[in-house]
């Protein structure tokens, strides 16, 4: 999402559609399919890939809010899809039994292996969106995002520019949403509903957009920040809505007080 | 001189306000022309409309005798059509030297290349892009922010883009708009350096003086048509420009 929203600008938030297909992608194959650990995995990057370029066209011919609420249609379409593609995705029961990975005989069973196996993946994923952030390609993808009539004057198909960052970044949600899929054994629709929005909103903007580390201390921030409630003798229905309390009064602050986030650039994305 | 540039019938409307009727002029190559005329003739909507950012409903426009008026922006852009804006748009967030940079055709931006080894080309590209802030004296201010120069120096960024994007011409709208008479100079300068370089440029502008020293050519519009073209000295005792632009008949 730091890739469309931060460098791009674009209010994408049918983010959670794309790595729930991913997600339903991967468990769908491993099942049913009897696909290993990476084909299924890179086979849900694809399909996320696909949904993104089937959700850019048209979105990418709208502007500012529109887009968000475009894309935001996208996610509640999808999540009706899920629910009601009963044969595909057994509907609201979700799917139970997704295998962990196995890999070369080894299998990653144990909190810790895939500890270190979803370290391994997001060292190499990160080290791809390294070399295109730091790349001349990104530049452009900047001019288009900070006034896209000059980027095309100067030449630029801006249009490519921004479906190319649509395919890119659906691509990694969804093989993150595969793995999320292995992590948890079990998805269902909810598993990638608009609530889901918030914290990778959060991480993003509290991070800071536009920053490739911004984005690493924004996702850790949010997952470690609502630790200390465990810890209060608060009842368990409390304590869930309360998460997304403080993620939602975070965003809050950040946005009137801290705009950019931690490490991100100055931007007038929410301007627009 | 071969025309690099046919502007023929263009014709634009807003709702029922014709910005642009049936406007017909050319540019020729190597040439400085000058496109004038009061406030609201249409200058800037005939700007928009030759580099593709607003769509014609008549006429046709030529570039090096290729119909030109179907093209997207940046196709246009690509076949060697740059320009300036009267409201300056250099990349905020861009340093200056990236400003220039962005610009260059050779930029090697392409998905595909962010995983080839990029070092040496993006240090060629840098001295490119250092060279052109040097030819204007402003090579200290190359890692500042676009948002963080002062108005005349982004004008000069603006217009060093049009050269560093490999325009063959030029559309430069209001370059001296808000600069003072020093940054004037050099970017009268400049204008004549492009011309050196066998460029083509067409300018929108208000100030006489400078125009009328500079252009070997100048088009009038008013009322969205072009009322009279010719030499500068034409122009200056046209009765039809004379009327546009006091309201008298001489």
């Amino acid at each position: 999402m730091n890739i469309i929203l931060g460098y791009l600008g674009i209010l994408h938030l049918g983010h959670p559609a794309i790595y729930g297909i991913g997600a339903y992608g991967y468990a769908i194959l491993s099942i049913n399919a009897g696909f290993s650990f990476f084909p299924a995995l890179l086979c849900g990057g694809f399909f996320a890939m696909l949904a993104g370029l089937i959700l850019s066209i048209p979105a990418l011919r709208l502007k500012s809010h529109y887009v968000g609420m475009a894309t935001l249609a996208f996610l509640i379409i999808v999540q009706g899809l899920l629910i009601n593609m009963r044969d595909l995705t057994r509907g609201a029961l979700g799917i139970p039994g997704i295998p962990k990975p196995t890999i070369f005989g080894y299998y990653f069973g144990t909190n810790t292996s895939f500890l270190i196996l979803s370290l391994i993946l997001a060292t190499i994923i990160s080290y791809i969106l390294h070399r295109v952030i730091h790349s001349p390609f990104s530049k452009v993808v900047e001019t288009i995002k900070e006034d896209e009539t000059a980027s095309k004057t100067l030449g630029k198909n801006t249009i490519k520019y921004k479906i190319q960052v649509f395919l890119i970044a659906s691509f990694f949600a969804g093989i993150g949403g595969g793995l999320l899929a292995s992590y948890l054994g079990f998805i269902n629709p909810n598993s990638f509903d608009p609530k889901e929005l918030i914290i990778i909103l959060s991480m993003v903007i509290i991070g800071g957009m536009a920053s490739f580390w911004g984005s690493i201390v924004g996702a850790a921030l949010i997952i470690l920040l609502p630790e200390p409630l465990r810890f209060l003798d608060l009842p368990a229905e409390f304590v869930g809505p309360l998460r997304y309390a403080i993620y939602g009064l975070l965003l809050i602050l950040f946005m009137i007080f801290r705009p950019n986030g931690i490490l991100g650039k100055r931007t007038n994305i929410f301007s627009k | 001189m071969k025309d690099l540039l046919e502007i023929e019938n263009i014709t634009k409307a807003f709702g029922g306000v014709k910005a642009v009727d049936r406007c017909t002029f050319t540019v020729e190559k190597n040439s400085i022309t000058g496109l004038i005329g009061p406030n609201g003739a249409g200058k800037t909507t005939m700007f928009n409309i030759i580099s593709g950012l607003l769509k014609a409903e008549e006429g046709n426009i030529y570039f090096n005798d290729q119909n030109i008026s179907k093209l997207s922006p940046y196709k246009r852009a690509l076949l060697g059509l740059g320009r300036s804006y009267q409201s300056i748009r250099i990349f905020p967030e861009l340093t200056a030297l990236e400003n220039i940079m962005v610009a260059f055709q050779d930029n090697r931006e392409k998905l595909w290349h962010s995983f080839m080894p990029l070092k040496k080309h993006q240090k060629r590209q840098e001295k490119r892009a250092m060279k052109l802030l040097e030819s204007v004296g402003i090579e200290e201010k190359s890692n500042l922010k676009g948002y963080e120069l002062s108005y005349g120096q982004k004008k000069l960024i603006e217009i060093l883009r049009a050269k560093a994007n490999d325009s063959s011409l030029i559309l430069l709208d209001e370059p001296t708009a808000g600069i003072n008479p020093t940054l004037i100079k050099q970017v009268t300068t400049i204008i004549k350096d492009f011309q050196k370089e066998e460029k083509t440029i067409l300018i929108v502008e208000h100030n006489m003086p400078f125009i009328m020293n500079l252009c070997e050519k100048i088009v009038v519009m008013d009322r969205g048509t072009n009322i009279a073209d010719g030499k500068p000295k034409e122009i200056q005792n046209n009765p039809k420009v004379l009327e546009a632009y006091l309201g008298i008949k001489k």
